[in-house]
């Protein structure tokens, strides 16, 4: 099976030739599947020089159909061989043929263009809004211990944004054991427990059921995102910075400080999460994170992790000076924007292009138990032996700025 | 079955070559159970299993088996209780014997040999019927010499040898980690059958995911000469070996965070 791939505006063509059974399928679905890891969500597939098709291979292309048609893209076979057109025919699956010409992708709304050196940007305006925000614990406690303050339950429903150090569930005192890195978004919120268990565990809002938790130590908001930034890095750099697209983020909204939800198609991230429950009593050492006891407090990603996952972002950034600075962190040496940042990791899967909703962007990741990992993300600026900073391919930023 | 307590073991003290292979281990298997023991490349796995087998005498600790103090008993009295099965093919065979005459010796295991007929009818009869259950066609090759057989064969024989007289105990040191794919499945479900058969309490050293997930009822996760997860029960059930990875992942990234990094974090995490 050879496979050859043209471009034609923003339509890619993969022209296949062989036969296209069992023992080739894999190597043409991932053919596809990396096509649309670059982030090419409109594909045609050339089957004039396919002499054979097997059921194998049919599954290949509805799988790439359905996957391209949940995200608003277009997947077609055009010039289909005699043998290919019978058995797509045959078995009712005409619609797999395409038209010979494409449609023009439609012109749905777009937003304000921007771009910088390494990213394209699209800015979205939602409408007016912003959110007020709320410091919870003192970051102290987390290397002393939280001697055993009792966090309120809260609920986190879908106008809510949370981040910090929590768990989910309606009792502290069966909770105090677990706490970890938290977030909360859209009527969603998952948790890594610091209990030893190695998955994230994870709450959503489904008809009376709001998830409910205590957060330690964080950040709470709520009100109305009131823009959409959506980036793509450029084809040199193919990835972009996390500190460019927070600064670019803030930029955009005119304000000093923002609360920041993002789904991203990821190159990599760098962060840590907690080994224990800081709201334990068991630790009698006044100081956690020192070395090397920190080893059995925190574990760090120590590289760029997660590479080629989809990710969600919740944060908050600012620049300096706001009211909540003592749960803020410096980005990146050299800047004087501050951040605090919270990541969960899915596996990859490719995100909708244009102008799009949060609340099922956010809510269809979590289909089918697949969240990997919670960490808070850290941007390690020590040169050479550092792990350096979170890195994206592109993605969806939601902002709202902080009113108070 | 196996009790250890407190055993420390270091090699060459006081000289460059230093080595604290066990910094206190305790450890305790009950009879009937198959424990996998795994461990990256220098955490203490096969010293551990060195340790009970008694090729050198621990620093500190006891070791109890079947009921016996065995810590001073040396290697050859141990060997009495206890089966194994090395890496290597060429371990655990003679190689200018016979297949029958290995199986002749190791019958006799920790019992005085004497000089009465080694190769008995007694032996033969059942010897060619365990041989034949291998389905490698050995069954007629017993006269020939076992330096004439692959790694495979031999390792599948040098189990049979191991487990022959039922011990209490049975080590297996990566026994598989020099065959070929299929020789290494082969011998593996050979293990596993005997195992269950004969209901044998087994330590088994292992670098394969799939073998520690599938296999057993209890992993032993080593490193820097401790034991760092004991799982068991249901834990060891849900496993997958995508768990077991993350687990190593943790334990790398446990020693990546050096000085430094402590350091960045304290500035940076909150």
């Amino acid at each position: 099976m050879e496979i050859s791939r043209q471009s034609s505006g923003d339509l890619i063509i993969l022209r296949l030739a062989g036969r296209l059974d069992a023992n080739w399928c894999n190597h043409v679905e991932s053919a596809l599947s990396a096509t649309v890891r670059d982030g090419e969500h409109r594909l045609h597939l050339d089957m004039s020089a396919v002499s054979y098709i097997s059921s194998a291979g049919i599954r290949v292309l509805l799988a790439c159909h359905k996957q391209l048609r949940a995200i608003n893209g277009l997947f077609g076979v055009i010039r289909p061989s005699e043998a290919v057109r019978s058995v797509l025919e045959l078995s009712g699956l005409q619609m797999l043929i395409a038209a010979e010409t494409a449609a023009e992708s439609s012109a749905e709304d777009n937003g304000k263009k921007l771009a910088s050196a390494s990213a394209a940007y699209e800015l979205f305006a939602l409408g007016a809004g912003g959110m007020k925000i709320e410091t919870v614990g003192d970051p102290a406690t987390l290397a002393r211990g939280c001697g055993g303050a009792q966090p309120t339950t809260r609920r986190f429903d879908a106008a809510k944004v949370a981040l910090g150090v929590g768990a989910l569930g309606g009792s502290f005192s069966e909770n105090a054991a677990r706490c970890g890195e938290l977030l909360a978004v859209a009527g969603v919120a998952a948790f890594q427990p610091a209990d030893g268990s190695s998955r994230p565990d994870f709450m959503l809002s489904e008809g009376a059921l709001v998830p409910e938790g205590q957060l330690v130590l964080g950040l709470s908001a709520q009100g109305t995102f009131t823009s959409l930034l959506r980036f793509e890095a450029n084809d040199e750099d193919r990835r972009i910075g996390i500190t460019e697209l927070m600064q670019t983020a803030l930029e955009s909204s005119g304000a000093n400080a923002a609360v920041v939800v993002a789904v991203t198609e990821t190159a990599g991230l760098v962060g840590a999460s907690l080994r224990q429950s800081p709201a334990s009593e068991a630790s009698a050492s006044n100081d956690r994170f020192g070395f090397p006891q920190i080893r059995d407090w925190l574990s760090f990603t120590s590289e760029r992790s997660f590479r080629d996952s989809t990710s969600l972002m919740v944060g908050v950034i600012a620049k300096p000076g706001s009211a909540f600075d003592a749960l803020l962190r410096p980005l990146a040496r050299g800047t004087d924007l501050l951040g605090h940042l919270h990541a969960a990791v899915f596996p990859y899967r490719p995100l909708r292009k244009g102008r799009i909703d949060l609340q099922p962007a956010v809510t269809s990741l979590f289909d089918g138990q697949s969240l990997q990992s919670l960490l808070h993300l850290i941007s390690d600026p020590r040169g050479f032996n550092g792990a350096g900073e979170s890195e994206f391919y592109r993605g969806a930023v939601w902002i709202a700025p902080i009113i108070t | 079955m196996l009790a250890l307590s407190g055993i420390r073991k270091t090699f060459h003290p006081g000289t460059v070559n230093e080595v604290r292979a066990l910094r206190g281990v305790d450890l305790s298997i009950e009879p009937g159970s198959f424990v996998i023991v795994l461990g990256m490349n220098g955490s203490g796995k096969s010293t551990l299993l060195n340790a009970v087998a008694g090729s050198f005498f621990v620093d500190e600790g006891r070791i109890e088996l079947a009921g016996h103090d065995v810590t001073k008993w040396p290697e050859h009295k141990r060997a009495r209780l206890i089966g194994r099965v090395f890496q290597n093919p060429f371990s655990g065979t003679a190689p200018t014997m016979s297949i029958a005459e290995n199986f002749a010796l190791a019958s006799r295991r920790g019992q005085s040999r004497g000089l009465g007929w080694a190769l008995s009818p007694n032996l033969m009869q059942p010897l060619r019927e365990r041989i034949a259950a291998l389905k490698m066609g050995l069954e007629d090759r017993l006269d020939n010499a076992i330096g004439s057989l692959s790694g495979g064969q031999r390792q599948a024989l040098t189990l049979l040898m191991a487990t022959w007289l039922k011990p209490e105990l049975l080590l297996l040191d990566e026994h598989t980690a020099a065959l070929d794919p299929k020789s290494a499945d082969q011998v593996i479900q050979l293990s596993d059958e005997v195992i269950q058969r004969d209901m044998l309490t087994t330590l088994m050293v292992t670098h394969s995911m799939q073998q520690a997930v599938s296999l057993g009822d209890r992993i032993i996760m080593m490193h820097r000469g401790q034991v760092l997860h004991d799982i068991r029960g249901a834990e060891k059930k849900r496993l997958r070996p995508e768990d077991l990875l993350d687990r190593f992942d943790e334990v790398r990234r446990r020693e990546l965070l050096d000085e430094s990094a402590a350091a960045m974090l304290n500035e940076l995490y909150i």
